[in-house]
């Protein structure tokens, strides 16, 4: 019973967080969950993999209704992050994890810097994209975001691959890539990054939980209060991000990648 | 020509019935478990098939834009739902064959 509610109250803060910052949230379930609640890693990766759908499918109904998802470019982008996703779980008995992990560690790191260097930056020139006009990429107007262009779209598909095949390689969601990418590279405002990164990683999960779950590798009285504690907390914080400050926003995404940046290197260091 | 409904409304009728469907049931089955105190039997089924409902929802809301790209004619945006679903499907089968 204290198991039960302290892991919901715990999925609780991680689906309002992953939801806000369009993280899947399986930086703080697997952690809290093996350290914390000494839950097996593979029952924890599992639970993981349910989150990321739940805090996905838990904010994506507000946000749609906010108009801040970006329909198109999630589905554009789709394209790259579930190929990716496959690629990695292919390569995952190949690839060096260690390598890996440091890797990915300094990408998050330059992604950090790139995205503080936006902050206070205003509607800066961005190229024309010939391939973004014809295919209708462009965002409208929503309550609370002026319309955008998107620019760039092929350079994002292929940064979404990479991400896709992370996220398969380490099993995470690999929002943490995702934001960055769209708001980086596509040139898109912060809050259409998240609330679309976070539509985006239910589908890229998707396959891998269903093959975990008829498995039977989801461990039901772990996951049930997960579930119910990520999708909660999402639908809560998916009410709050069209209030929030883009500037804190900023501020916390790039403390969230500082955070797991270090976290990548030093576990690839110290294996 | 009339404007098409917005596309956001239907898939976010889509993504809130299946989160709502599904979390009914688990709440239900980890009611039920808890109170039981057992490992299996009619809660663990419940919380199964709410998970498995929160899994399928975002495959259906693919399938359900797809499907409304298609009804408007859309040639390439019917085709990237689809490369996108058989991608997915594709990942799913080769996951439950082989063993990772």
């Amino acid at each position: 019973m204290t198991f039960t509610l302290v892991t919901f109250v715990i999925s609780l803060l991680a689906g309002a967080f992953g939801a806000i910052l369009g993280l899947g949230g399986g930086m703080i379930i697997i952690p809290a969950l093996t350290l914390l609640m000494g839950v097996d890693i593979r029952v924890a990766i599992a639970a993981s993999m349910v989150s990321i759908i739940a805090t996905s499918s838990g904010a994506a109904a507000a946000y749609l209704r906010d108009r801040l998802t970006n329909v198109k470019v999630a589905m554009f982008l789709e394209l790259g992050s579930t190929t990716g996703a496959l690629t990695g779980a292919f390569l995952s008995a190949l690839v060096p994890r260690n390598g890996l992990f440091v890797a990915f560690g300094v990408i998050l790191a330059f992604s950090a810097i790139a995205m503080l260097r936006r902050m206070g930056e205003r509607d800066k020139r961005i190229p024309p994209d010939p391939l973004a006009d014809r295919l209708g990429l462009h965002g409208g107007q929503a309550p609370d975001m002026p319309a955008y262009r998107v620019s760039r779209s092929l350079l994002g598909l292929f940064l979404m691959y990479w991400a896709g095949v992370i996220a398969g390689l380490l099993g995470v969601g690999a929002g943490v890539l995702k934001v960055p990418a769209m708001d980086i590279v596509m040139g898109m405002p912060l809050k259409a990054s998240t609330a679309t990164s976070n539509f985006m990683i239910g589908v890229t999960a998707a396959a891998g939980a269903l093959v975990y779950l008829l498995r039977g590798d989801v461990d039901e009285l772990t996951t049930a209060p997960v579930a119910l504690g990520v999708l909660l907390g999402a639908v809560v914080g998916a009410k709050a991000l069209a209030a929030l400050p883009v500037r804190g926003l900023r501020i916390a995404f790039v403390v969230v990648l500082i955070v797991v940046a270090v976290r990548m290197v030093l576990q690839g260091v110290c294996g | 020509m009339s404007k098409p409904r917005p596309i956001e409304e239907g898939l976010a009728v889509v993504l809130r019935g299946g989160v709502v469907l599904s979390m009914v049931l688990v709440a239900a089955g980890l009611g039920l478990a808890l109170y039981q105190g057992t490992q299996a039997g009619t809660g663990i089924e419940l919380i199964r098939l709410g998970l498995l409902v929160l899994v399928a929802t975002p495959v259906l809301r693919v399938i359900w834009a797809t499907g409304v790209f298609a009804l408007r004619r859309d040639v390439v945006w019917t085709c990237i739902g689809a490369a996108v679903l058989l991608v997915l499907a594709i990942s799913f089968l080769l996951g439950a064959a082989g063993p990772a």
